[in-house]
Parts: structure tokens; C-alpha cells; sequence
């Protein structure tokens, strides 16, 4: 009578089993003090865009024509060029720590944003359920629907590339996965008798959505913010490389991309460095994300 | 001369968890015979379900458990053999019922094919012999219209009916014992009544052992002859139903019989409730487990493991003062009774 | 009577609470009324599905009722806005039968039970901070847990977090849904003589609901025993666990396995007293809701719904039969004899 072992499985989601599992290999391979690292290198980014003089051993700006296109290690007559020089003699990697803080800024605010929309649409689609939930979840499923990115060229070209678009753009990408997730959890939350209890000790709707379901969906927002920050990154990155993103002379990872990729072939360095530095700091986001949920998993 | 049906010898299982072992079972013995009937009671944690799950090795595959002792049913030792065996008995020879049927019931088949399956399995029945089979017991258990129920699925029945078909497809391949753990917990108490009658009926006419697990000692009252008292692990108190009414021994068998508001009284005052709680991380300690909680605790207690001590016929008690408060029981009657 | 109704702080009248589900309407609560005084506990006994939990949700307002009224120290909650009623409700407080969902897990004990007075305003600072003090110390919270989460509580501990957070507004009225059914037994006992020295200490007027008959008759002064959504049986504790007079208290009481040497025996008195399966809300029998499962049940019980029958005091009991069953002059049919 195999049936009446009982089958505990982990709560939790079946989903992507695949995907989960090379997550939960890399999360392993992390150990118990891996994500020191991890913390340690956001540390140096931030670090990096609030004092790039710092960090950085030359002027991002000083051209010389005779140290164009330098290798890495190079040197010029103004020192050493440790991640090479591009077509106009300046300074790849005193570039890409100047570069940190716009990419840091715009990844960081245009998730904030997008968050705070989709928490608030989430709780209230949740929690109220009915004709408002399904308003704000056919909203998230349309945009959803739309190709979002081709909606976002197709807005810069016309209304011209600036921060101030992407910083309207980029968080339209986000919202709607905000408020799918919040939304499951108020929706499970509200089901809870400590919900019940603080409307039967007469609590009001603000303070039931404010100081009861926020907090306790708020470890899962965190989580997300820091993963979803890795994905704008690399989304202004896109927007930039096809030049509807960020101009010059502000510049950030994606541009330098952009901006090394007509020389692929002769300074493979201007175009593969920034690109790893993206790709390490998306990795980095996504794993120390997954890590925390993880850990805030397993002790709930 | 005849082996006992079930000899459990020394039975230990430790759990290991993020936070420790924790010895849900801690060196308990006991025997049963065909035809007996055994309450094991006890609050959670106290090891009593752990114990019965220990008997067929009934673990998610995600514990870390380890069990040591001995288990013999029927002259095996079901602890040392393969898990291909074990499956034989389990629904075989030892049938096993849950508090909560639903979740051991597969939802998406229909109960009479449920129970085929298992008449099919474990006494090699055909097909429409195995069908014909699982209607004649699901009528045994008292579910009405048999032939149209058994097509229906689980979901279609009440809570009470569910645990009748929980209990026809435990009794399917006639077996020789049959663990209740808790089967009556989530039902109310006029359906308990009737599930708790059907297995007292179905022990009787079908001859099998019943070890009904429960913390409930009126449930134990009704339907079994032999009871033990579980706390953190171990066995405290051990005696025939009747006789553990009119001489609890151990302290805490004397404080859970008298904690429950008793029927017959009307409000007489505030209740004796057993201070403090019980431990969460099972036993293990080199002394009484109880000894925090018991108001007769001395030094002993607390340093040592009190051994079980014969306090009168088939009567067991793990207690340092068991002698003295058998002594003490002869002569002032009951002792967990208020003052009448 | 006329006198307790004039001290009655809770009066529920002629409640209907109808619902939706998935198979149709159905009629959760059917005509309730009670009433409570000061000092007073109504015990609210009946089996899963009987709508005791609901009635309980409707007096609280936490769901609609479709007919009927709440009075609540003469004010109709019912009349109330949304704002008026939350001003109402540290009047009027529930303690409810999860100990640890009825907790915000997120919340220490002390902004636990220090909430309903934040929320109504009471006091400043200082002075909540002594109240929740007074609480913890009056459901036996020791001082050392003030800063712990619900999770780092045992089970009775959180249910003390639940009764202080309730009894902290000074409630004319405590209803308490199945306070205890979640506990270990041991713990149990506990739980109960807190609610018992509270309800005296206090002088609240306590609705208590549970399934469990003894627990209920040890805390209650009057009882109803409720059945698909009606009261069958209403008395005083002693009246209805005496001598219990509708068929259904008789099984219910008969059902309870105690622990003595008759236990079995009971049992069988107790199969023959109630037959069958509960039918279902959704097609439930006219006449009498019992007569489906009552041996007694004749063609009358299935044509004319049985009216209250008041015996002395505030005994009343909904049985066409009960004066005939009682003097032993009506005997059951012949379906009681099945198996």
C-alpha cells in the first residue's frame, strides 16, 4: 500500500525544474560564506559610482591619439593601460568604473519604480481580489503580451533617447513580474487568520495592506528587486547598444559595448570586457537574489 | 509455545535535523498478541506516531532518520529486511490508517479501484474477482449503496465515510494488525463514534490486532484493553484499560487523566492542568523527562532514568516513586478522582 | 427574562446568513437568536458544518448576514458605517482557533497586543505600554517573551498572545472560536482557566465554541446546541447536559468517549440515537433538520418545521416529540434497528 506513505515534498513552486536545479548547483557550489564574495563585489561597484576618481587611474576623457586601441596590460607615456585603450587613446577601464554609476543608477531607480507599482497593483489586485484584481492583472497581461523592448525603440526614436525615457521604459519591463508575485502572496495572505483578527480588532484597509500583508511580503520584494536589477541592466544595456539608450558623452556598460562592436574585429577587448563586467554583475545579482530566498526559504 | 504477533525490543529513532538529533523514539518495548488491542497515548512529540511508522519504516524520503532495536512480526525482524519485503507487509500483513484520509487516498482514482489495486497486489486476485471483492468490503464498513460508491472518488465523500474507506482498504488483504494512528482526530464525535465502534467490531470478527495511537484516553476507553502512555519518547505507564482508571501510577498518566474537564461534573472550580509544556526536542537526557513538570520530582529525577517497575499485574510504571505510589493508590482509591 | 434582556450587552436576532458555493445557495445560519449578559458564557455546541462558526463571523460582522440584527450595547452593528463599526469593535473582541495563523508572523508579542490599542487610539505611549504589560501578566505571558515572534512561541504561549490581544480594549463582549482545539491536551487545561479567571476578573460576557462537550460544559452557564444552522436545544448547562431532550443533544452527548468502563457501551447507545450521514446544506429536509437522522421522526416531523418549545426557565427545545419521548410514550421506529 504505497499510498499511504505520505509524500512530503518542499512547499514551493515545481516550476522550471531544470532551471532550478542549475541555480540550485551554483547556489550550492556558493557554500555557507560564498555570498560574501558576492556581497563584496556589489560593494566595489557601488563604490566605484559614488567615488570613480578613486578607482579609476586615468581621465575617462583624456584622448591620445598616440595610445589608440592599446592592448590590455599596454602602457602608454601616461602609465598603464590595464584593460587597454579604444580608437581614441582613452582608458578602457577608467571608462567602465565612470561608467558604473549610470548603469548602477538607472538599473537601480527604473526597478525601484517599477517595483512600487507593481507591489501597490499586486496588493490591491490581491487582496481586494473581485473586479479590481482582474483590471490590474489583464493591464500587467497586455503589456506582458506586447513586445515590450520594440515598444521602447520604437518610443525613444520618437521622442528622442534620454535617462528620463528610459527611466519610464525600463520599469514597464518589471511591474508586471512585481505584481504577479505580490499578488500570489496577498492573495495566499489574505486567506490567513491573522488577517481576519486585524480586521475583527478593527484595524483599517490602509493599515491591514500597510502593516500586515506589506512586511510580510516584503523578504520576497527584496529578493526579486535584487534579481529584476540585473535584468534592467542588461535591458538598458540592449536599449544602448542599438543607440536608443544613453548618448554621450554620458556613458555607462551597455554604450561601451555598443561603442566597441564596429571594432570587434581589431580590439576584440573594448567590446568583451564590458560585456563580462554586465554579465558577471547580472550573475552576481541572480545569485546572491536566489541565495537569500533560498536561506529566508528554509528557515520560514 | 508461540512467538507474540508483534515484539517491538528496544526501539530507538533519532531524527537528525538543522538543529540537532532529536530522539522522537527512546528505547521503547512492548508485545501484542492476535485478538489484543493497544491505545498508545500521548501528546505531540511524545513519540507515539513515530513509533508506529517506525514498525513499517513509513518516512518521507527527505528525513534523516535513524532507527536501531528490534521489530519482530511474526518471528521477522521488520527493521532488517529489504524494502521489497517490507512492501508486502505494509498493506499486507499491517494495515495502516491516518488521521487525515484524504491525503493518503489517491484523488484521481476511484475508491473501489483502490482498493482492487491492493487485492490485486497483495492476494493476487483477477481483475472483476478484485472489483467484486472491494465492493463486498466497502459494504462491510458500513458505506451505503456499495456498487455506485465505489466508482466515485474520494473527494465525493464526507469525512467520516472517507476514513470508512480508508479503514476497508487498510482491512483489504486481512491483516493481522492494524495501526489507527489518530483515525478519528479530525471527525466529530458522533462520527467517531461509529468509526470507533466499526473498529472494535472489525477486531473482533476479524481477529486482528488493533494499536489505536491517540490523546484521547476516552477514545482508548472505548475501543482498546491494553493501554501505554507515551511522554518525550519513552514509555511511562503501561496497564490494562480497566486497571490504569483505577490505579494510575505515574504522575503524568495521573495529571492527563485529570486535566480533561470531566463529563459527569459541572463547573467545580478551575481545572489541574500539568504546568509548563512538553519538550519539543524528544528525550535522550540521562533523566526522568517529566521531572520538570511533575510536582514530585526530587533529586533522582533529575540525574537519573527511572526504570520501568511492575506496580501489579501487567502493570508498568517508569517512575522513581512507582512502588510508594502504588502503595499509596491500594489504599486512598483513585488517585487522579476529585474529591467526591 | 425581561430583566435579562434589559442587561443583555449582546443581542442577536433573527440571524440569516446565506452563502455561495460552488453547488448553490446555501443557508449557513437559520434564524439564530440569542442573547448574553454581563458575566455570562454561552457555550455553542454542534458538528462541523452546523454554522456555529459562522454565526460567530456574522456577530462579528466579519461576514454579511442577509437578515436579522446585532445589538451590541444597543447599537445595531448592522446600521453602522464602515468607519462607525470599526470604531465598535474594541467593544466587541474574538479569539480564534489557530493560534499561530491568528498572528501577524512578522509582529513581536508586545506590537501584537499592543495593536487594538493603536488602532483605536487609547492612551499614548507610556500608558499602552503599561496596558499590554497588565494583558501578558493576566493571560500568565511571562515578561521574557515581550520581544518574540509568534514562531519562537509555543503553542499555548501563542494563544495567550491571541486572548491578551483580544481581552486588551477592556471588551464588553469575548467570542472565542474553538479556543482550544488546536492545542495539546495538557495545554489545553491551561488555555481554559485562563478564559475561565479572565471571564470573572473581567466580567466579560463570553461566547464560547467549540465541539468539545465537556470543555463547553465546564465554562458555560447556558448552552446551544446548533444544528444545520438552527438552535435545537438551548438551556442552561445543567439543564442541557442532564437532561438533554432533543434527540440530537442525546446523541451528541451519548457520542463523547469517556474514559471509564461504559465507554464502549455508549457508544452503542449513542449509534442508535443518530442515523445515517449529515444531508447536505444544499438540499437540507424539510420540516425538522433532524428528522433525517432521528429515530423518533414521524410524517409530522417532515411536514411542520418544529417551533421552539419553552419547559421552565430558559429551557426551549425544537422537537415535536420531546414531552412524548421524555414521558417514554413514543418509541423509535423501526429504521433505529438497522446494524
Amino acid at each position: 500500500m504505497s499510498v499511504a506513505v505520505a509524500k512530503r515534498t518542499p512547499d514551493g513552486q515545481s516550476a522550471p525544474a531544470a532551471e532550478h536545479r542549475v541555480w540550485g548547483r551554483l547556489i550550492a557550489m556558493l557554500g555557507s560564506r560564498g555570498w560574501i564574495l558576492l556581497v563584496l563585489f556589489l560593494v566595489l561597484l557601488v563604490a566605484a559610482s559614488i567615488v570613480p576618481d578613486v578607482f579609476a587611474p586615468h581621465d575617462h576623457e583624456a584622448q591620445n591619439l598616440r595610445a589608440r586601441l592599446l592592448g590590455p596590460g599596454e602602457s602608454s607615456p601616461d602609465g598603464l593601460h590595464l584593460l587597454g585603450t579604444d580608437s581614441l587613446g582613452r582608458d578602457l577601464f577608467s571608462r567602465m568604473v565612470v561608467g558604473t554609476r549610470l548603469t548602477l543608477f538607472i538599473a537601480v531607480t527604473a526597478t525601484l519604480i517599477g517595483a512600487g507599482v507593481g507591489v501597490l497593483f499586486g496588493l490591491l489586485g490581491g487582496y481586494f481580489g473581485g473586479r479590481t484584481d482582474r483590471l490590474l492583472m489583464r493591464l500587467g497581461e497586455a503589456q506582458t503580451a506586447m513586445p515590450m523592448f520594440l515598444v521602447a525603440i520604437l518610443l525613444l526614436s520618437l521622442l528622442g533617447p534620454s535617462v528620463f525615457i528610459l527611466l519610464v521604459v525600463l520599469p514597464c519591463l518589471v511591474w508586471p513580474i512585481f505584481a504577479r508575485v505580490v499578488r500570489a502572496e496577498a492573495l495566499r495572505l489574505r486567506e490567513e487568520t491573522f488577517i481576519e483578527a486585524s480586521i475583527a480588532t478593527g484595524c483599517s484597509t490602509s493599515t491591514i495592506l500597510g502593516r500586515h500583508l506589506l512586511p510580510n511580503v516584503a523578504p520576497r520584494i527584496l529578493v526579486l528587486c535584487v534579481v529584476e536589477i540585473g535584468h534592467v541592466m542588461l535591458s538598458e544595456a540592449g536599449l544602448s547598444f542599438l543607440g536608443v539608450g544613453v548618448q554621450p558623452p554620458d556613458t555607462t556598460w551597455g554604450l561601451l559595448i555598443s561603442e566597441g562592436r564596429p571594432l570587434l574585429a581589431v580590439a576584440w577587448w573594448l567590446t568583451i570586457l564590458p560585456g563580462v563586467l554586465l554579465g558577471i554583475s547580472v550573475l552576481v545579482l541572480n545569485l546572491l537574489g536566489r541565495y537569500w530566498e533560498a536561506r529566508s526559504g528554509a528557515a520560514g | 509455545m508461540s512467538l507474540p504477533l508483534l515484539e517491538v525490543d528496544d526501539l530507538h529513532v533519532t531524527f537528525n535535523t538543522a538543529s540537532g538529533p532529536v530522539h522522537a523514539v527512546d528505547g521503547v518495548s512492548f508485545t501484542m498478541e492476535s485478538g489484543d488491542s493497544l491505545g498508545v497515548v500521548g501528546e505531540s512529540g511524545s513519540g507515539k506516531s513515530v513509533t508506529a511508522r517506525a514498525l513499517l519504516r513509513l518516512f518521507a524520503i527527505t528525513d534523516d532518520v535513524r532507527i536501531a532495536g528490534s521489530v519482530r512480526f511474526d518471528g521477522v525482524d521488520l527493521l532488517r529486511i529489504d524494502e521489497r519485503k517490507l512492501r508486502d507487509v505494509r498493506g499486507g500483513q499491517i494495515g495502516m490508517i491516518f488521521q487525515d484520509p484524504l491525503t493518503s487516498l489517491n484523488p484521481l482514482m476511484a475508491v473501489g479501484e483502490q482498493i482492487a489495486e491492493s487485492l490485486r497486489l497483495h492476494r493476487g486476485m483477477g481483475r472483476s474477482e478484485a472489483a467484486a471483492e472491494a465492493v463486498e468490503l466497502l459494504g462491510r464498513v458500513g458505506i451505503a449503496d456499495p456498487e455506485r460508491r465505489a466508482t466515485e472518488l474520494p473527494n465525493s465523500f464526507s469525512g467520516g465515510m472517507r476514513q470508512r474507506v480508508m479503514i476497508s482498504l487498510a482491512i483489504a488483504c486481512r491483516p493481522r494488525l492494524l495501526i489507527a494512528d489518530e483515525p478519528t482526530t479530525a471527525l466529530d464525535v458522533t462520527v467517531q463514534a461509529e468509526i470507533l465502534l466499526l473498529l472494535d467490531e472489525l477486531r473482533r470478527s476479524e481477529q486482528m490486532a488493533l494499536m489505536l495511537i491517540t490523546h484521547d484516553f476516552g477514545v482508548v476507553a472505548a475501543t482498546c484493553e491494553d493501554v501505554q502512555v507515551m511522554y518525550a519518547g519513552r514509555l511511562v505507564e503501561k496497564a490494562s484499560m480497566v486497571h490504569l482508571f483505577d490505579r494510575a501510577n505515574h504522575p503524568y498518566t495521573e495529571g492527563l487523566l485529570r486535566l480533561v474537564p470531566r463529563f459527569e461534573d459541572a463547573h467545580t472550580g478551575r481545572l489541574h492542568p500539568i504546568a509548563g509544556q512538553p519538550p519539543i526536542t524528544g528525550g535522550g537526557g540521562s533523566s526522568c523527562a517529566f521531572a520538570p513538570r511533575c510536582s514530585h520530582a526530587f533529586d533522582r529525577c533529575r540525574s537519573e532514568v527511572p526504570p520501568e517497575v511492575a506496580v501489579g499485574p501487567q502493570h508498568l510504571s517508569a517512575c522513581w516513586l512507582a512502588a510508594e505510589r502504588a502503595k499509596d493508590a491500594t489504599e486512598a482509591g483513585r488517585p487522579w478522582k476529585r474529591d467526591p | 427574562m425581561s430583566a435579562a434582556a434589559a442587561r443583555a450587552v449582546l443581542e442577536v436576532s433573527d440571524a440569516v446568513v446565506e452563502f455561495d458555493t460552488d453547488g448553490g445557495r446555501i443557508t449557513a445560519v437559520d434564524g439564530v437568536s440569542l442573547q448574553l449578559s454581563t458575566g455570562e458564557t454561552l457555550g455553542l455546541v454542534g458538528e462541523s458544518g452546523c454554522g456555529k462558526s459562522t454565526l460567530a463571523r456574522a456577530i462579528l460582522q466579519l461576514v454579511p448576514m442577509q437578515q436579522g440584527s446585532v445589538r451590541l450595547e444597543d447599537t445595531d452593528l448592522g446600521s453602522l458605517s464602515p468607519r462607525e463599526l470599526r470604531r465598535m469593535r474594541h467593544r466587541i473582541q474574538m479569539v480564534f482557533q489557530d493560534p499561530r495563523g491568528s498572528l501577524d508572523p512578522r509582529m513581536s508579542v508586545t506590537a501584537l497586543i499592543g495593536e487594538p490599542l493603536r488602532v483605536h487610539g487609547i492612551g499614548d505611549r507610556a500608558s499602552r505600554a503599561r496596558e499590554v504589560a497588565e494583558a501578558m501578566e493576566l493571560v500568565g505571558l511571562p515578561a521574557l517573551v515581550a520581544d518574540r515572534l509568534p514562531s519562537e512561541l509555543s503553542g499555548g504561549q501563542q494563544q495567550r498572545v491571541g486572548i491578551a490581544r483580544a481581552i486588551v480594549t477592556d471588551p464588553a463582549v469575548l467570542v472565542c472560536d474553538e479556543p482550544v482545539s488546536a492545542l495539546d491536551v495538557s495545554i489545553q487545561a491551561q488555555i481554559i482557566n485562563v478564559l475561565d479567571e479572565l471571564r470573572d476578573t473581567l466580567n466579560l460576557a463570553m461566547l464560547f465554541i467549540a465541539h468539545d462537550l465537556s470543555v463547553v460544559r465546564h465554562l458555560s452557564d447556558r448552552v446551544a446546541v446548533m444544528y444545520l444552522g438552527q438552535f435545537v436545544e438551548t438551556g442552561t448547562a445543567s439543564e442541557v447536559f442532564t437532561e438533554p431532550r432533543h434527540p440530537y443533544t442525546q446523541g451528541l452527548i451519548t457520542s463523547v468517549p469517556r474514559a471509564d468502563t461504559e465507554s464502549a457501551a455508549r457508544l452503542q447507545t449513542a449509534r442508535r440515537l443518530v442515523l445515517g450521514e449529515l444531508p447536505s446544506l444544499l438540499d437540507p429536509p424539510s420540516g425538522c433538520r433532524y428528522r433525517t437522522r432521528c429515530p423518533y421522526a414521524t410524517d409530522r416531523c417532515a411536514d411542520v418545521e418544529p417551533p421552539p418549545d419553552l419547559l421552565d426557565g430558559h429551557h426551549a427545545v425544537r422537537c415535536h416529540h420531546h414531552r412524548a419521548i421524555t414521558a417514554g410514550e413514543h418509541q423509535p421506529s423501526s429504521k433505529s434497528m438497522r446494524g
